[in-house]
């Protein structure tokens, strides 16, 4: 249920934003525009790409793709944890084990 | 009016030095250092260590904010919001609020490095960096100025998590994420209540560049939208657990409904909204956190 909503938010800003980089890019008026009017439509095209590249992230490195040491979830022992969560959509959660 | 140097009192310059620091943002930096070191730390809390960092970090922070308004002083004189500050009221001269805002990035780095551990000053050390040689002159130059800015603002969850453990992990950079995405809303409603402000002190704000605020109003929903589910990965990591999870889920959509009214509306009264569920969005969160802590 849990890596569902996640799926499901994160499913929802990645449609926002793609829809939002094609309005800017192609249903915004640029033609003719003067060059601080499209610096401007430029810029806010970089601010739409920074959160997707930060969440892009965070999900590589949650679901256990990244592997260097400063991006690994901590516990090694339950690092697949979050990835079983990730990638088995409806799957039970692992509880956590005696030891945590 | 401005007061003379030479006439001020001890306790009204020092009350001066001590606005220097910007001790709200300072506070918040040292709350969300403690939130993560508390998620960072194991079953026992190490208070002493919990103190090192809090001092250490806090200091950091007040530095960062001393030199970035020793740079700023020009533009706060003409901002509204920012002409009576120390600086550009006359009230403190230059080069003592430069030599108070190194020693306190001086001392808060070395007493880092010494009494936490060297990863935590380094990350200490890059975040004054980040904040007063690149954001600070960035804003004169483009509003991308508030997406650097982030950074430096979403690193103290980092740094306490690496003076709780001595390392970087996912967990950490979960908790950078989640600062990030939520101070860009916080600050494009600010820059849009403010954007005549800005204008005036020559810093192009997203508002400023956009004066009809549709680029102001679209992403503050994606900025909202992003923080959703970033802002429910610890559960999924096993950072926390359920009711956190809810919890965020919960806030996360009252944030971005405030983000939804605000773009639409694009007022100073939905801005201030937003700008008010923001501050009560994220102690919220953070203590949401450290009520589910999963105990490792």
């Amino acid at each position: 249920m849990q890596a569902t909503l996640f799926w499901l938010t994160g499913g929802a800003f990645f449609a926002l934003q793609l829809g939002m980089l094609l309005y800017l890019l192609y249903a915004s008026p640029a033609a003719g525009l003067a060059a601080s009017h499209e610096r401007r439509r430029r810029v806010e095209i970089v601010w739409t790409l920074v959160p997707a590249s930060i969440l892009v992230a965070v999900v590589l490195m949650v679901s256990g793709f990244t592997g260097s040491s400063w991006s690994r979830v901590r516990t090694a022992g339950e690092a697949g944890k979050g990835a079983i969560a990730l990638h088995q959509l409806g799957a039970p959660r692992v509880a956590p084990d005696g030891a945590r | 009016m401005q007061r003379s140097v030479a006439l001020a009192t001890p306790a009204s310059r020092l009350a001066d030095y001590a606005e220097l620091t910007k001790p709200r943002i300072t506070l918040m930096v040292v709350l969300t250092t403690a939130a993560g070191y508390y998620l960072g730390a194991g079953g026992t809390l190490d208070l002493l260590v919990l103190s090192h960092a809090l001092l250490g970090t806090g200091l950091v922070a007040a530095a960062a904010s001393a030199l970035n308004q020793v740079l700023e002083r020009d533009s706060d004189a003409r901002m509204a919001r920012t002409c009576a500050r120390p600086l550009p009221a006359g009230r403190l001269e230059v080069p003592a609020a430069l030599a108070f805002g190194l020693a306190l990035a001086l001392l808060g780095a070395v007493y880092l490095g010494i009494a936490v551990n060297l990863l935590t000053a380094g990350l200490g050390v890059a975040t004054l960096a980040l904040y007063v040689l690149v954001y600070t002159p960035l804003k004169r130059r483009s509003s991308l100025c508030t997406i650097v800015g982030a950074v430096p603002g979403a690193l103290p969850p980092v740094m306490g998590w690496t003076a709780a453990t001595g390392s970087l992990s996912a967990e950490a950079w979960v908790l950078f994420a989640i600062l990030f995405f939520w101070q860009l809303p916080h600050f494009l409603a600010i820059a849009w209540n403010y954007r005549e402000d800005y204008e005036r002190g020559g810093q192009p704000m997203l508002s400023v560049e956009d004066p009809a605020g549709g680029s102001t109003a679209r992403q503050i929903v994606l900025y909202c939208m992003a923080l959703l589910p970033v802002s429910l990965a610890p559960s999924l990591i096993d950072l926390t657990g359920a009711l956190y999870f809810y919890g965020a889920l919960v806030l996360g959509i009252a944030y971005l409904v405030a983000g939804v009214h605000a773009a639409r509306e694009r007022s100073h009264t939905a801005a201030l909204l937003l700008l008010r569920v923001s501050v009560i969005y994220l102690p919220a969160l953070l203590a949401l956190m450290t009520f589910d802590k999963v105990a490792l």
